[in-house]
């Protein structure tokens, strides 16, 4: 499975559209290996669509989606070591913390029982859950829902996370917090990351890089980079320096505002 | 206390005014309640009394299994295939709604005789239903986001049915078995008057034509009984124990 190439995820000149209606188009991107990259764009851009596409959930009419050296091809065939992590938490109500985390592992491959309970335990550890094991969904906050849900994306240890907007269902307390709980999740996995958002803030925060995307039709307006270190301060005069030149790609657009601080 | 005492009133007062109507009946065509325990416990007891129990309970739990296994795969099999869902939508479903259970028994009794296949598989065909439609209806509800969530890590549908999907049913497979349960402990009565030589339906018809009137009340009391056990019994306890899980869906974030 040795791979000889640095990038994770290719994009290459994706289409899709829906009938007559174009959803994407020329849109070409890539993802370095262990690069955390944001998707941004103004809401009904078709944002989730290319993450979609890339997780193999749907297909696509036209241009090249490779991950770690394979074409995921046109029609999904054949499944790729990816995670996705979904706007809601989506756990299964009947199954505790535990079992849920759990269920990525036994999808997998056909394991039963207790395989790969180490694996579970650590995942549900480095969340910061292991006291939850236990708890079923309904008995968790929206955030430790969410904190399952990564749980559960990172223990099949995938080459790429996607995430798709997973915090926007969130209070800002909570956003925060998952955002430097997410980096570090990803520097300690060295995992590729692919995350989308329409938090021009969280992408800041973040990226190593962010792609900043059109209203329809869905082009790319930009790819920028964030070059600053880690852990990075909320508010300074780069993040604002930053956060100016995004909204300025944005004029006459409306991109999420972020909630106040 | 107040909890179990106002229960406790309602079953003394019925228990009394049976008694009273009995008594003020004076023609032995309503025994009162000793007299009813006292045939029940006399039936049971003379030889195989306890058999015709035991057979009809069988009976009544084979004929649902069958009912449920061919309603739930059915019902699973409207979701994988339009020949299927045609199938049952327009002739399946429409035929054991629209024929009468004991027509069934009768085209048994001929086909079958006075066997067990008679009444199991009229209970079968009165429980299939309930199942089917269950399973159906819970096919449509199906929380798609889940299913989603479940492809992205396998391709394997086999395996997204047994871990997503059908515990996503489980609360519909309990309406049904809960109904399924119900209707079989009703319908084994004719099944077996018509359709067998034993068991307890059967017993009650021999009651009835030797018109032993207690006997038929001991017999329609072991009824009441059982199916008070099954339903207020066991399928409140596992929807106490069990279901609440399933009761309390996951709230999307606002």
């Amino acid at each position: 499975m040795e791979n000889p190439g640095t990038e994770a995820l290719v994009i290459k000149d994706l289409r899709k559209g829906y009938g007559p209606l174009e959803v994407l188009s020329g849109i070409s991107f890539s993802v370095a290996r262990g690069e955390l990259v944001c998707i941004l764009g103004p809401s009904g851009c078709g944002k989730t669509t290319i993450l979609r596409i890339a997780a193999g959930l749907i297909p696509f009419d036209s241009g090249e989606v490779v991950i770690n050296g394979e074409d995921i091809g046109k029609n999904r065939n054949g499944l790729r070591n990816v995670s996705v992590v979904f706007q809601e938490p989506r756990l299964l109500p009947w199954r505790n913390a535990r079992k849920n985390v759990q269920l990525s592992l036994e999808l997998r491959k056909d394991s039963h029982g207790e395989e790969g309970t180490a694996e579970v335990d650590s995942a549900l550890e480095l969340v910061g859950l292991s006291d939850f094991a236990g708890s079923y969904p309904h008995e968790l906050s929206g955030g430790m829902k969410q904190r399952v849900a990564l749980a559960r994306a990172i223990v099949t240890e995938p080459e790429i996370l996607f995430m798709d907007e997973p915090l926007t269902g969130l209070d800002m307390r909570n956003r925060e917090e998952l955002q430097d709980e997410i980096v570090r999740i990803w520097s300690n996995k060295k995992v590729s990351l692919l995350l989308v958002t329409h938090d021009p803030a969280e992408a800041i925060h973040m990226a190593d890089r962010i792609i900043v995307l059109s209203g329809r039709p869905t082009r790319i307006k930009s790819i920028i980079g964030v070059k600053s270190p880690r852990p990075r301060p909320r508010d300074s005069s780069e993040v604002r320096e930053l956060e100016k030149t995004i909204r300025g790609l944005f004029a006459g657009e409306s991109i999420g505002e972020s909630p106040p601080r | 206390m107040r909890k179990l005492a106002l229960p406790a009133l309602a079953i003394v007062a019925f228990i009394a005014t049976w008694w009273i109507l009995a008594a003020s009946a004076r023609s032995g065509l309503l025994p009162n309640p000793l007299q009813t325990v006292v045939a029940l416990y006399q039936r049971l007891t003379a030889p195989r009394g306890f058999n015709h129990v035991g057979v009809t309970v069988y009976r009544v739990f084979l004929g649902t299994l069958i009912g449920a296994v061919a309603g739930i795969v059915l019902g699973v099999a409207t979701r994988y295939s339009k020949l299927a869902e045609a199938a049952v939508r327009s002739v399946i479903y429409p035929l054991l709604q629209a024929v009468p259970t004991i027509c069934w028994a009768l085209v048994f009794v001929l086909w079958f005789g006075l066997h067990d296949t008679t009444p199991i598989l009229t209970i079968a065909v009165a429980a299939a239903p309930f199942f089917l439609i269950n399973v159906w209806e819970g096919m449509k509800e199906l929380d798609a986001n889940l299913i989603e969530m479940a492809s992205s890590y396998t391709h394997n549908k086999g395996r997204i049915l047994g871990k997503v999907i059908l515990p996503m049913l489980y609360p519909y497979l309990f309406a049904a078995a809960k109904s399924g349960f119900s209707t079989a402990w009703k319908i084994v009565v004719p099944a077996e008057i018509f359709g067998s030589t034993s068991g307890m339906g059967y017993m009650l018809s021999i009651a009835f034509e030797s018109y032993r009137i207690a006997d038929v009340f001991g017999w329609t009391l072991a009824f009441a009984i059982i199916i008070i056990i099954f339903d207020y019994g066991l399928f409140n306890f596992v929807d106490k124990r069990y279901m609440r899980k399933w009761k309390t869906p996951e709230l999307k974030p606002s």
